[in-house]
């Protein structure tokens, strides 16, 4: 049960949704788009979050679509996980989206809510980061493409009143090879509790244009796709001892330690994910 | 557009009936199946995504109802358990023994028999992936998985 108020609005287009955004905000309201609205229902049982008003994204036609065109594939930002897994027109999104909670809370969270999520593993953009996404984003002042690289850092840095409309992915991205492993603190424990759960390491990598591309989440306190990782990765000449030895060593940030695993196991698992991305990609 | 400022009406299609009820726009839907129509099937546990004791249908999909605004439902068609009538699943539970208290069992039925509507012919791999949403305390896992696979294979 959510203990306080707020407004709700389910708007036909996008134009509305941004509309609207700013009209509350000029009456000092403060609002969220809501997507699948796991995690606003989440946070606001539990007094993290408190909007003034909810506006549901998930009536505007454009949203919800996927569509292939010029080259390009298009998801909307209010299709569910589990839509785009059954799609399976980007197998390496399936894999990062398909391991993201369980199949019934998948039937609802969002791709645009799990990029914009507050928690910080966003798994889904590991396979739009390797994959060199362009999201699509619009606001009061209109639309705009940009390369993810240009604006996840850390997390998806929207400016206030920003709408994730979609993403854009090159054709020749959804068949290239791939390798895409997560492992949980339960590990593989069997029946019910097998792979379900929050990240120890989550890990998606790519072969494009001959070169391995790698993107990584709970390994810090954000999920990362490091240059320098990949530079290390793709050197020839080099024992893949050595390889993985000097990719620890430029990750952005220090090994996260919680709850969920101790900073030392992660770095464990770290270790043998790349070696299996170097033995599946080399 | 569509909006709810405040307590007020709410119009939900249940169980194949067209219903009319009074919630907030906060109010999750589990909350308003069971506290305004009465439907106690779904059940309340973690209210919290992870035990899947709160799944109903929502056109066809399961969906955790402690996850969702009863306002979201709106224009859809929403089933709980009391909507499920001499299905295979049901019998194929009680054949199989699959519960104990039964507290978790009209979640795992919900689950179950979208699967069996959505994925008649599901692989076990698929079956498992779709199971592991429901927790079950008193670990009656075993039995409710030879239920599914039994309606499964008879499909
Ligand atoms: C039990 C459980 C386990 C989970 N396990 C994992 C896991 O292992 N890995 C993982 O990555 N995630 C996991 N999650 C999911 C995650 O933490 C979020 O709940 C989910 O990603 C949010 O998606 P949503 O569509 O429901 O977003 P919402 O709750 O609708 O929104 C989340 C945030 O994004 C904003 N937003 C949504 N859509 C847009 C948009 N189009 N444009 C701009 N802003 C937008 C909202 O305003 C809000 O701030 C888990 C969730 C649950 C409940
Ligand atoms: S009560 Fe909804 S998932 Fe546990
Ligand atoms: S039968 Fe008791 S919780 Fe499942």
């Amino acid at each position: 049960m959510i203990p306080f108020d707020f407004e709700y609005y389910r708007p036909e287009t996008a134009t509305e949704a941004v509309t609207l955004y700013t009209d509350l905000a000029g009456r000092g309201k403060n609002a969220r788009y809501f997507g699948g609205g796991t995690e606003i229902i989440s946070f606001c049982r539990l007094y993290q979050l408190y909007p003034h008003a909810v506006i549901d994204i998930k009536g505007i036609p454009e949203l919800n679509t996927f569509e292939q065109k010029n080259g390009k594939l298009f998801i909307g930002a209010a299709k569910t996980l589990s839509q785009i897994q059954e799609s399976n027109l980007f197998p390496l999104l399936n894999y990062c989206g398909g391991r993201v909670a369980d199949h019934t809370i998948r039937n609802k969270i969002t791709l645009g809510g799990n990029l914009c999520a507050m928690i910080p593993y966003r798994e889904t953009s590991l396979a739009l980061l390797v994959s060199e996404a362009e999201l699509v984003i619009q606001n009061r002042k209109g639309k705009k493409i940009l390369p993810i690289s240009e604006i996840f850092h850390e997390s998806l840095r929207l400016e206030d009143g920003d709408l994730l409309m979609g993403v854009h992915i090159r054709e020749e991205c959804l068949g290239a090879p791939f390798v895409c492993l997560k492992k949980t603190s339960d590990g593989n424990v069997g029946y019910p509790q097998d792979r379900v759960g929050y990240p120890v390491v989550s890990v998606a990598a790519m072969r494009a244009d001959n070169k391995i591309q790698a993107a990584f989440s709970g390994v810090c306190i954000f999920p990362f796709r490091s240059r320098t990782v990949e530079e290390v990765f793709n050197k020839s000449n080099l024992p893949r001892e050595e390889k993985i030895r000097q990719a620890v060593e430029v990750i952005p940030a220090a090994i996260h330690d919680d709850m969920i695993s101790s900073a030392g196991y992660r770095e464990f698992v770290l270790k043998s994910m790349m070696a299996e991305i170097l033995e599946r990609l080399e | 557009m569509r909006s709810m400022l405040r307590e007020g009406f709410l119009e939900l299609d249940v169980n194949g009936e067209h219903r009319k009820v009074v919630a907030r726009p906060a109010d999750t839907l589990l909350h308003v199946l069971r506290e305004r129509l009465g439907l106690t099937g779904a059940k309340p546990s973690c209210k919290n995504g992870d035990c899947g004791a709160c799944t109903v249908l929502v056109d066809g999909w399961p969906i955790k109802s402690c996850l969702m605004l009863a306002v979201e439902a709106e224009g859809h068609l929403i089933t709980t358990v009391e909507g499920l009538k001499n299905t295979p699943i049901q019998k194929s539970f009680v054949d199989n023994f699959a519960f104990q208290c039964g507290y978790c069992t009209s979640g795992f039925l919900m689950n179950c028999h979208a699967l069996a509507q959505i994925h008649p012919q599901a692989s076990y791999a698929t079956m498992r992936e779709w199971l592991q949403s429901n927790l079950c305390r008193c670990t009656s896992y075993e039995e409710i998985t030879q239920a599914m696979e039994n309606v499964l294979l008879k499909t």
